[in-house]
């Protein structure tokens, strides 16, 4: 893994010394141990502040709408989606951008270790399972146990073949297809029990907008949510201005969603965002006989139509 | 709820099509409940689906959507994307808990005057008896 | 001191609830949040938000309007329940955050009314922290596990038990009053000790010692740059901070009658500072990161006397992106090393 962190840096250092490059997105080490955290870099020489993320990754794509261009920036196989996603939105270039891609074998989710990540002294990936060395010894987790949940579905560990730069490591995740069964229990729910069970959710939510910031598929300029006039949602914190927020943005981001579940991630009361946004990707597959929905494509499949489409209206 | 309840519906038509066939009712002197308020819309093409959300906030206690036939469209494809969109944003609306009856699709040609008249009957006997809409409802 | 077994606590609360408008925390899916008692309290676990709620709501009515040419204008105010407010197992970081909000809505030349009666007869009961969590840094701002400032009652909890000790009068007031839930036991020695001796990991890393002083020359310094680059521009952190306090009056006019409401505001949000007209002085997430942390660690000093920072860790729960506090004054701490201060 150092060696690929090596290799990652040097391609960092090089982009800026050959010019290819302004700026760099990256992640980086954070305060709290374990923690990655993005990171723009400006020059080569801080090329050392590059870190693969191994554990607690934000989601990067994002970052290259204000870094300066060309940008560059490292990205596993959710990232590239991410940053697909923004090419085809028309929000990046993809001649502006110098994309490093790294395979991953799934990113840690520290929450999931019952450790707290002070008592931790390292992380060691040992092929099905993940080492936790503490000052009193080592425990064994299941690999799958300890990953951030978009891990658990993951497109591919393997990286991106229309990247700048390919780092391949000893290491990938192998693709997982999609849970749905979170969607199936609320499917087989009456109305009613539906109705409940998101207001008891979107009680909790406190109109933040992390969801909305940190999604690769929301990046408006200007959010329609955000209008005073026309107002399509009040400030007013209230249950029926919750569910316009979430069906809203839900809809927006309906066909564009990458799965990669930062909104979720993000989400500081723990809603089940990806229950909303997957109930969509789920049906837009089965109606309209789509593969992945998550893969961006260039034209979007509620921007289209086809004469013999399902017919349930009459 | 009083026994007089008359449901409140919303309903957005197509100008070319389902207004037209709106009109058509009404001039050919067929009747049919006054629960209807109707927003003319130039395509179905037009009709957001938050537009729906909005109408239940606001107070209705359901929304018809209706457009030219696939094939008819007066944009030629308008129809389309509405289709694919009300599709999904249906099922999701089902998905938050939205009572089925109360969103109906149709697709109302000019000439379909009657057919208004029984899709707006139905749709209003079947809410009237459901009762009033709360979900979603604004609270002001 | 008087006591309860953990497990009559809702009980307890459910005969509160009859007098008081009860505020507490409980479990909700995978997260532990503040809120208005319905019927569940979850009382180990430190929320995710705060409890600034009970006395600032998230969304306030403030009063309602109706008018036609023919009929005049006319106004409702707002109407605020009755019953007063009961802060159910705040901590101490929290009980003390209401003394910092106390400055900015009861103090000075106007006292916010709906803030005030809320206020006016409140009982804070507080619990000590035994496990204090890895992100809490109370102690940095003078704070502890077993700090009193801010409450009318602290709670102890041994585990089985909960033991009450009435602080003010207000406290006494409530403690008697529910005597019929409690009965006379000892003194809570051992957690008395362990409070005192909880370990917070994440204090010993952090420190304010001169830092309101040294960010009075620090205005300008590229650390701003560097620190707002991760910031995503959501509302998490201030949202559920609990001294934390920025809203927005908006009205909602709907044909001849309307409301006029408060909300919270995020000064993270971009258009926090828009003007009429297009203008806004904080136009990048730099300005508006520099705010947030200039506002709790220079400015509030030099106008309250104190830092705007209880050292709960709330944000550095909240945030995706590991922009909070604690990162921000390690990162202004190490700038303004390098500069000499």
């Amino acid at each position: 893994m150092n060696d690929l962190r090596e290799q990652l840096r040097e391609a960092v250092a090089s982009a800026f010394s050959q010019g290819r490059v302004r700026s760099f997105v990256c992640l980086e080490k954070g305060f709290y141990p374990f923690a990655s955290i993005p990171a723009i870099l400006h020059s080569g020489s801080e090329a050392d502040r590059v870190q693969l993320g191994l554990s607690d990754a934000p989601l990067l794509a994002k970052y290259l709408l204000d870094a300066p261009k060309p940008a560059g920036i490292v990205v596993r196989q959710c990232d590239a989606l991410g940053v697909s996603r923004l090419i085809r939105d028309r929000r990046v270039k993809r001649e502006d951008l110098y994309i490093v891609s790294v395979s991953c074998p799934g990113v840690v989710d520290t929450a999931k270790i019952p450790v707290s990540p002070y008592q931790i002294t390292a992380l060691e990936n040992a092929g099905d399972a993940l080492l936790v060395h503490t000052a009193l010894g080592r425990t064994e987790l299941p690999w799958a146990s300890v990953l951030l949940d978009r891990c658990l579905s993951c497109v591919s560990g393997s990286a991106s073949p229309d990247a700048d730069v390919v780092l391949e490591g000893e290491k990938e995740k192998l693709p997982a297809p999609v849970d749905y069964s979170g969607i199936d229990k609320v499917e087989h729910m009456t109305p009613d029990e539906r109705y409940a069970m998101w207001e008891k959710e979107f009680a909790k939510c406190i109109r933040c907008f992390a969801c909305r910031n940190a999604c690769p598929a929301c990046s408006c300029r200007k959010c329609s949510l955000d209008l005073a006039e026309p107002e399509w949602l009040s400030p007013a914190v209230t249950l029926p201005e919750q569910f316009m927020f979430h069906f809203t943005r839900a809809y927006h981001v309906a066909g564009r969603c990458v799965g990669c579940g930062e909104c979720e991630r993000a989400c500081p009361v723990g809603l089940p965002l990806m229950k909303l946004n997957r109930k969509f990707t789920r049906d837009i597959e089965t109606l309209f006989g789509v593969d992945d929905a998550r893969i961006p494509r260039d034209v979007e499949v509620l921007g289209t139509f086809l004469p013999d489409d399902p017919e349930e209206f009459c | 709820m009083s026994l007089d309840w008359q449901p409140k519906i919303v309903g957005f038509t197509c100008n070319w099509c389902s207004y037209a066939g709106a009109d058509l009712a009404g001039t050919s002197r067929m009747s049919y409940p006054a629960s209807v308020r109707i927003i003319r819309v130039p395509c179905s093409g037009r009709i957001n689906p938050v537009f729906v959300i909005r109408a239940f906030q606001r107070g209705a206690d359901g929304v018809l959507v209706a457009g030219c036939h696939p094939g008819d469209c007066h944009y030629s494809t308008g129809n389309m994307y509405a289709r694919r969109r009300f599709q999904v944003a249906r099922r999701f609306m089902e998905y938050l808990g939205m009572d089925p009856a109360r969103l109906e699709i149709h697709w109302i040609s000019a000439s379909e005057g009657q057919k208004f008249q029984e899709v707006i009957r139905n749709m209003t006997d079947r809410i009237r008896a459901m009762g009033p809409n709360r979900k979603m409802r604004e609270i002001l | 001191m008087l006591h309860i077994p953990k497990h009559k606590l809702l009980s307890l609360l459910e005969h509160a609830s009859g007098s008081w408008q009860v505020f507490c925390p409980s479990r909700q899916g995978p997260t532990v949040n503040f809120g208005w008692f319905e019927g569940m309290v979850d009382p180990d676990l430190i929320p995710v938000n705060s409890c600034k709620g009970a006395f600032l709501p998230q969304t306030e009515e403030l009063f309602t309007y109706r008018g036609t040419p023919e009929t005049g204008l006319s106004l409702a105010a707002g109407v605020d329940e009755q019953k007063p407010v009961l802060v159910f197992f705040a901590r101490p970081c929290d009980a003390r955050a209401f003394t910092l909000l106390d400055r900015v809505f009861l103090e000075g030349e106007y006292a916010d009314d709906r803030y005030k009666n809320r206020r006016a007869r409140s009982v804070v009961v507080t619990v000590g922290c035994k496990s204090p969590l890895d992100t809490c840094f109370c102690t940095a701002f003078g704070i502890g596990p077993d700090s009193k400032a801010g409450s009318d009652v602290f709670v102890y909890d041994d585990g089985t038990s909960l033991y009450f000790e009435p602080l003010t009068e207000e406290g006494a007031g409530f403690v008697s009053s529910h005597s019929a839930y409690l009965t006379e036991g000892g003194t809570p020695v051992s957690v008395m000790e362990e409070l005192r001796r909880a370990e917070l990991p994440l204090a010993g890393r952090i420190s304010v010692e001169g830092m309101a002083e040294a960010l009075d020359s620090m205005f300008d310094d590229p650390v701003w740059e560097k620190m707002s680059a991760r910031c995503r521009g959501c509302g998490a952190c201030t949202y559920l901070c609990p001294t934390c306090h920025c809203f927005s009056v908006f009205d909602a006019p709907r044909g001849v009658r309307g409301k006029r409401y408060r909300s919270w505001d995020s000064c993270q949000f971009s258009d926090f500072m828009l003007m009429a007209g297009g203008h806004n002085p904080r136009p990048t997430r730099k300005e508006r990161v520099r705010q947030r942390f200039m506002h709790k660690f220079n400015y509030s000093v030099k106008r309250q006397g104190d830092y705007l920072c209880v050292g709960c860790g709330r944000c550095i729960r909240a945030c995706s992106v590991g922009l909070h506090a604690a990162s921000a004054l390690f990162d202004l701490k190490e700038a303004g090393r390098c500069k000499g201060c």
